[in-house]
């Protein structure tokens, strides 16, 4: 008898509990719960900043805070949307939803997983941290370049900027070893039978997004290293002085910064498919042309990054090119529209909350299109840009199609993860009161920065009081309907109705052929795809 | 942070009441750009109403087209879904084509030519160009500078005029709320000017919405951008790239006149500012009242109306070393890190004056600061107009 | 994966991946990549380039680690006397042999929630199935197991 691996084994170790279990867990579906929980708290502290900001300009004149704050709120809460709301969302699917959609036991590396999703937590709190800082007299409070950091400002800025690049460097490691292990776990781990082009849509969009953060990551992480160095060690990457330029960094930034944008929307496009096929129960249409548009929109994002300082002077041809690459976009996103549309048309649909909000999505991310399309112009460009227009514009893109999409797919999956129905009535009215504050709130806000408004200012002129006004309203309005979204999902978990395993009667992928919540490990026998 | 008022729902309905009242009261409510004044402008607003006319078309095509399958194709009426097979590829190709081929045609021709031609309009700054400014942006101030014809040598700095205490709600507001300076921009109706830019710390962006220009000011660079005023009038605009805490308070105010107007008002600026620069004695108190006119106006901002600043970014000046030291040193020139050094030359934050003010206004506006605020300074407590001279040599 | 027959059970891990597909994959990340890098070194910006070093560099041992596995199996095979245990990790065979009247096997819970499988006799014993296999598959394999030398006996 040869043996090897001989071992006695009498200990018996209990299941980790409590907090211990969360820290050390490497189970995808645990992890994806950690994803999405932060990912709903960091949108409700985003959030809250933002009414600071929607209170303060309510009227004219200074009411609640002083400029220095509200220069720290917007930026802050762009970042903590951006970075630790909409990304973790998107990523918390990914972990709960990609294994089960291909087949996989797990992700491929799942102790990567776990140091992903815990660099999160200590970042946010990097961000934030000098507030607190300041309300004990410790520096001047939080990053008040906006999220851009654009320097000469934020080489002259305080310790919140140090402290936000610390913790864009976290948040950066965290969406690469994201990235690393998704890439890997869909090449490496689809069930047999299930070729590329098989996949389910979700597992392309986040194949391509997973790219996107590779290729893009290490810009951003120089970039901001090169601020750091500018700021503390004398080098002049960023000034004019020294034989730098600032708006280098800007090349920098945006070259991450346009493609972020795609990277918090491509993993949204993977899954509003598989939503509108459920409720129209119909196969989605064009799988191909939508892979391919979703390729050719992940290959365009990284070359019309420019057109986010169109201002900022650079020569003609450059001018021509960023805007006619900027208005191609259109092209693949007219044929992803269309594929989604012709998902619906003559199915049977129903309208759970779920296709409610898909619907939804679909009107107002084409609004966030469509100027966007007017936006790439460059000559209009000069009067849109930096005006509330834009904000109105990235807002139609990034909350709708952005935040609303990814509460698409809550609802379309919460059952799914918690073993119970969501209260429909609730969910319904969630989604009427979120379209209808969402509309008053950015509408204004086109208005209002067609008539001269500049964003990222604490006091405006009286002619704007009335929109900001309506603005305001309407942000208070959306605000509090988020509190009932919290509402719903918790009582959710706690119980409900029980959900079948296919839980929705047109539901089509593997997911929904595993018992509703899955087993903590998902596919007891390999699944094979025809 | 100032007193945090609470924003209660009596007040929320009051607001609400009040906004009601002046929909009725603003005739002039803008849902579009404001009236071109310029070529820029008003191919801007072509450009923008057709490409909002295409736009609002596609979009309500296919909101109709969804709304129409919301409407006929759905479960509770009954409706079968069609036994969709998956399409062929070319069929799929086909019918993917059709909606590809439309934003073709709609981007690069129904909205790219016209799109060329604007740009290349926007950007040919120079040809039949009759007049050079230049403008610098500083925190948080616009510099203008003529450089050309008549009024060739004319610097003057543009300040936000509102009172703080219309920004703190402590007095009525103004029609012009923030958006009116002390001097504003003068430039004569329907010359090409060619507009230098650059800035003296961080970005800026020059803006007038009735002008449809608007360039950044990036430090150590020169980038350009033109302007030509067809309607006399005065124009307003702001700042709008994220500067610091004063963006939102760096008004550009532009007052368009006539020709000969504009030649009246540049001898009458160039007779001030040559007598503004005419180094003169002057008493205590005459220093220390411009003093606080010039200190307001610049420096208030930062280190307060009263002196006592913002610290740790912004330091007091009430009891400050450096205001209340020795300015020069025994061989008579000033001293590094003195009182006049930093106004001069700037450090950090602090920006550099040299450029920006007059030696009367350096020498009124440091006299006031060792007088006032506070202040008794022991030595050196008057700064003449003559030493500031000399220290600039 | 796990493949079971009467007399013998073979696990393998999950492995879609085909060489060629991944190194299409990384040549296509390092020529983005590169390219990026490379162009904006050249505006000056080179503190891009050990980022992009090192997480290329991080790409690449992911997937050395996840496929050099690939190979591994794990295979049980009962014969009228013997339980013989075989286990390939990264080529190197491990065998383990155990009288089949005397083995015994146990599933032990570990620290991380996840499962064991030991098999063996006279106080010695050898884990299956740590890698290649999740929870729900060690029951099962378990349950045929015990199927398998309850017959014996």
């Amino acid at each position: 008898m040869s043996t090897t691996t001989v071992a006695h084994h009498d200990e018996h170790h209990d299941h980790p509990t409590g907090i211990m279990r969360w820290l050390t867990t490497t189970n995808h579906k645990d992890i994806g719960t950690m994803y999405l929980t932060f990912s709903l708290i960091m949108f409700l502290v985003g959030g809250s900043m933002i009414l600071g900001i929607r209170a303060e300009l309510f009227k004219p004149g200074l009411q609640l805070m002083n400029p220095e704050f509200f220069n720290q709120l917007i930026g802050v809460h762009a970042l903590i949307m951006i970075f630790a709301a909409l990304m973790p969302a998107a990523t918390g699917f990914a972990n709960w939803m990609l294994p089960l959609q291909i087949g996989a036991p797990d992700m491929a590396l799942p102790r990567l997983n776990n140091w992903g999703f815990w660099i999160l937590p200590p970042s946010a709190i990097l961000l934030t941290l000098p507030f607190t800082l300041a309300l004990f007299g410790v520096g001047d409070g939080a990053l008040a370049t906006g999220w851009t950091f654009y320097p000469p400002l934020s080489v002259q800025g305080g310790i919140g900027v140090d402290f936000a690049i610390f913790a864009v460097h976290l948040l950066g490691i965290s969406s690469v070893l994201g990235s690393i292990n998704i890439i890997v776990t869909i090449y490496n781990m689809r069930a047999p039978g299930m070729t590329l082009m098989k996949m389910p849509m979700f597992a392309w969009g986040w194949l391509i997004t997973a790219f996107l953060l590779i290729a893009t990551i290490p810009v951003l992480a120089g970039a901001v290293t090169m601020l750091l160095t500018d700021r503390h060690f004398g080098t002049h990457f960023f000034d004019a002085a020294g034989g730098g330029d600032p708006i280098m960094f800007q090349h920098l930034f945006w070259f991450f910064g346009h493609p972020e944008v795609y990277i918090l929307l491509l993993p949204v496009w993977g899954f509003i498919p598989q939503i509108l096929q459920t409720f129209s129960r119909k196969p989605m249409y064009g799988y191909k042309a939508q892979v391919y548009s979703l390729w050719a929109i992940g290959a365009l994002a990284v070359v019309v990054w420019a057109h986010h300082f169109f201002t900022a002077g650079m020569p003609v041809p450059a001018l021509l090119y960023f805007m006619y690459s900027t208005m191609a976009i259109s092209l693949p996103l007219a044929v992803l529209f269309y594929c989604w549309i012709r998902t619906m048309w003559k199915g049977s649909m129903s309208f759970e909350t779920p296709m409610l909000f898909t619907v939804g999505w679909i009107i107002l991310f084409g609004i966030g299109g469509l100027t966007g399309l007017v936006l790439a112009d460059v000559a209009a460009d000069a009067q849109y840009h930096n005006s509330y227009f834009v904000v109105a514009h990235f807002h139609y893109t990034l909350f709708a199609g952005g935040i609303m999409g990814i509460m698409a797919g809550v609802y379309y999956w919460l059952p799914k993860m918690t073993g119970h129905m969501y209260n429909e009535k609730l969910g319904k009215l969630h989604f009427w009161l979120t379209a209808i504050s969402f509309n008053v709130t950015f509408i204004p806000q086109f208005f209002v920065g067609l008539a001269g408004m500049p964003r990222r200012i604490p006091d405006y002129a009286l002619q704007f009081a009335e929109f900001n006004m309506i603005s305001s309203l309407g942000a208070f309005a959306l605000g509090l309907s988020q509190l009932l979204f919290v509402y719903i999902i918790i009582s959710c978990v706690k119980g409900g109705q029980k959900a079948t395993d296919k839980v929705w009667e047109g539901a089509q992928g593997l997911e929904w052929t595993l018992p509703s919540p899955p087993p903590y490990h998902s596919f007891t026998e390999q699944p094979v795809v025809k | 942070m100032q007193g945090m008022k609470k924003l209660g729902v009596c007040e929320l309905a009051v607001g609400a009441f009040a906004w009601f009242m002046s929909l009725s009261a603003h005739a002039d409510y803008t849902w579009n750009f404001p009236e071109p004044v310029t070529p820029m402008a008003l191919d801007t607003l072509h450009v923008h109403n057709k490409f909002m006319i295409i736009t609002a078309v596609i979009f309500v095509v296919v909101l109709a087209i969804m709304i129409y399958s919301i409407v006929m194709h759905r479960q509770s009426k009954g409706y079968k879904p069609v036994a969709d097979k998956a399409p062929s590829t070319s069929v799929e190709i086909f019918w993917t084509l059709i909606p590809f081929a439309i934003l073709l045609l709609i981007d690069f021709v129904i909205m790219g030519i016209p799109a060329y031609h604007s740009v290349v309009m926007m950007e040919d700054t120079r040809d039949q160009s009759t007049m050079v400014i230049k403008i610098t942006g500083s925190q948080w101030r616009w510099q203008y500078e003529y450089l050309d014809g008549d009024a060739k040598g004319i610097k003057f700095v543009s300040n936000l005029s509102t009172t703080n205490g219309q920004m703190h709600n402590q007095e009525e507001k103004g029609e012009n709320y923030l958006l009116e300076v002390d001097n504003p921009l003068v430039l004569p109706v329907g010359e090409k000017v060619r507009i230098l830019m650059t800035s003296s710390d961080v970005l800026h962006n020059w803006w007038v919405p009735q002008f449809g220009s608007s360039r950044v000011a990036v430090p150590g660079f020169i980038r350009e951008t033109w302007v030509q005023v067809e309607k006399p009038g005065v124009y307003r605009g702001q700042c709008k790239e994220l500067c610091g805490k004063g963006h939102g308070y760096m008004p550009v105010v532009v007052n368009a006149i006539s020709k000969e107007e504009f030649a009246q008002w540049s001898n009458k600026k160039q007779d001030e500012q040559k007598a503004a620069n005419d180094v003169k004695e002057m008493s205590k108190d005459d220093l220390v009242a411009q003093g606080k006119v010039v200190y307001e106006k610049n420096c208030a901002v930062c280190h307060q109306v009263n002196g006592a600043g913002l610290p740790p970014a912004f330091p007091a000046l009430t009891g400050s070393k450096i205001a209340t030291g020795p300015i020069f040193g025994a061989d008579g020139k000033y001293q590094k890190d003195s009182h006049l050094d930093r106004v001069l030359n700037g450090k950090g934050v602090m920006p550099a004056w040299k450029a920006t003010l007059n030696d009367t206004e350096i020498a009124a506006v440091i006299t006031y600061e060792r007088n006032a605020l506070g202040n008794a300074a022991a030595v050196d407590a008057i700064l003449q107009p003559a030493q500031v001279k000399a220290a600039r040599e | 994966m796990l493949s079971m027959c009467e007399s013998q059970c073979v696990a393998r891990p999950n492995a879609s991946a085909s060489n060629e597909s991944v190194l299409k994959l990384l040549l296509s990340l390092l020529v983005l990549s590169g390219f990026i890098t490379f162009g904006f070194v050249r505006m000056g910006a080179w503190m891009v380039l050990p980022f992009a070093g090192l997480e290329l560099l991080l790409v690449g041992v992911a997937f050395v680690l996840v496929l050099r596995h690939r190979g591994d199996y794990e295979k049980i095979t009962f014969s009228d006397e013997w339980v013989e245990i075989e286990q390939s990790v990264l080529g190197e065979v491990k065998h383990a042999r155990f009288q089949r009247y005397w083995t015994r096997i146990t599933l032990r819970e570990t620290e991380n929630g996840k499962t064991s499988l030991w098999i063996g006799s006279h106080n010695q014993e050898v884990e299956f199935g740590r890698d290649s296999m999740d929870n729900a598959q060690r029951a099962e394999l378990m349950a045929h197991l015990k199927r398998m030398l309850l017959k014996t006996k």
